[in-house]
C-alpha cells in the first residue's frame, strides 16, 4: 500500500492526461511526426542539396556561403528532431519547430517555386503547432522548457 | 470540460488544415502542373509513361487528391481519413521505390500521420460532446 500514492502520482504525469483529454495516442503520433519531419529534412541539409541554394538567395545569402550553411542547418534540424523524439518535446522546441516549418515552407514560393510547395507543406508547421496546442501554452519559463 | 472541448476543436481545425494542405498541394502537382517526376512513380508500379499520358492518369490522381483534401476541410469523414492515410503512406513509399532517397519518406511523416491524428481527435471530440450533451440533457442518456 505504501507504493500506491507514488504510482498514482506517476500516472498523473503521463501524457495520457495532457489537457485533460485522453491524449496518449495523439501525443505519440505528434511526437513521431515532428521528430521524423526534422530528421528527414536535416538529412538533406547534411548531404547538401542544390535546390536549397535559391532559398538562401531569398534572404541575401550568396551560393558559396549557402553550401557551407546547409550542413549546419541540417545538424540543427536533426538535433531538434532527436531531442523531441527521444529526450523530451519541450514547448519552446515545439514553438521553434512550428515557426521554422512555416518559414521554410514560405521561402519556397518566394524563391520562385509554385505556391503548391507551400500548400503541400502546411503539415510541417501545423503538426508542431497542434502538438503545442495539445500540451497547452506554458505559464512559466519552467513550463516552456519542460 | 468545455476547456477540453475547445482544445479538441482547435486541434481538429489545425489537423483539417494540415490534411487538406497536404492533399491539395500534392494533387495540384498532378492536376495542375503535370509534374514530370510523377512518371517515375507510375513506372515504379509498372505503368509506362505512354499509358499515363494517354489515360490522363496524372490528372485523375491529382483531382482525386484535391477532392479528398477539400472534403476533409468541409466534412472529415472517418472512412475517408483512413483511406487518405493509407494512400499517403503508399504514395510516399513510392519515392524510395522509384529511386529517391529514403529521407524523402521520413521527411513527410507529418503528411502521413495527420489524417490518423484527425481521426483520433474526431473520435475524442464526439465522445466529449456526447458527455456534454448528457450533462445538460433533461432526460437520461
Amino acid at each position: 500500500m505504501a507504493g500506491q500514492p507514488a504510482i498514482s502520482t506517476r500516472m498523473e504525469q503521463l501524457p495520457r492526461t495532457v489537457g485533460g483529454v485522453d491524449a496518449g495516442l495523439l501525443y505519440w503520433m505528434f511526437r513521431v511526426a515532428c521528430a521524423a519531419e526534422f530528421i528527414g529534412h536535416g538529412a538533406f541539409g547534411i548531404m547538401t542539396k542544390a535546390a536549397w541554394v535559391p532559398y538562401f538567395g531569398v534572404v541575401g545569402i550568396p551560393p558559396d556561403l549557402a553550401w557551407k550553411l546547409m550542413p549546419v542547418i541540417g545538424t540543427i534540424d536533426i538535433s531538434i528532431g532527436l531531442l523531441v523524439g527521444i529526450v523530451r518535446p519541450a514547448r519552446v522546441i515545439l514553438l521553434y519547430m512550428a515557426v521554422w516549418g512555416f518559414l521554410t515552407a514560405t521561402i519556397r514560393p518566394m524563391a520562385g517555386e509554385p505556391i503548391w510547395e507551400f500548400v503541400e507543406r502546411i503539415p510541417n508547421w501545423a503538426i508542431p503547432l497542434a502538438f503545442l496546442c495539445l500540451r497547452g501554452l506554458g505559464r512559466s519559463r519552467h513550463d516552456w522548457l519542460s | 470540460m468545455p476547456t477540453q472541448l475547445f482544445v479538441l476543436v482547435r486541434l481538429e481545425w489545425l489537423l483539417r488544415l494540415a490534411v487538406a494542405g497536404a492533399f491539395v498541394g500534392h494533387g495540384a502537382y498532378g492536376a495542375v502542373l503535370a509534374e514530370p517526376s510523377w512518371f517515375n512513380y507510375f513506372a515504379a508500379l509498372g505503368i509506362p509513361e505512354s499509358v499515363v499520358t494517354t489515360n490522363g492518369l496524372m490528372a485523375i490522381v491529382g483531382v482525386a487528391e484535391i477532392a479528398a483534401g477539400v472534403m476533409t476541410l468541409v466534412v472529415p469523414i472517418p472512412a475517408l481519413l483512413v483511406a487518405m492515410a493509407g494512400w499517403k503512406i503508399f504514395t510516399e513509399l513510392l519515392r524510395p521505390i522509384a529511386g529517391e532517397l529514403g529521407w524523402e519518406f521520413v521527411e513527410r511523416a507529418s503528411n502521413m500521420i495527420a489524417p490518423l491524428a484527425l481521426l483520433v481527435v474526431n473520435r475524442e471530440r464526439a465522445r466529449l460532446a456526447k458527455r456534454l450533451w448528457c450533462w445538460y440533457a433533461i432526460w437520461p442518456c
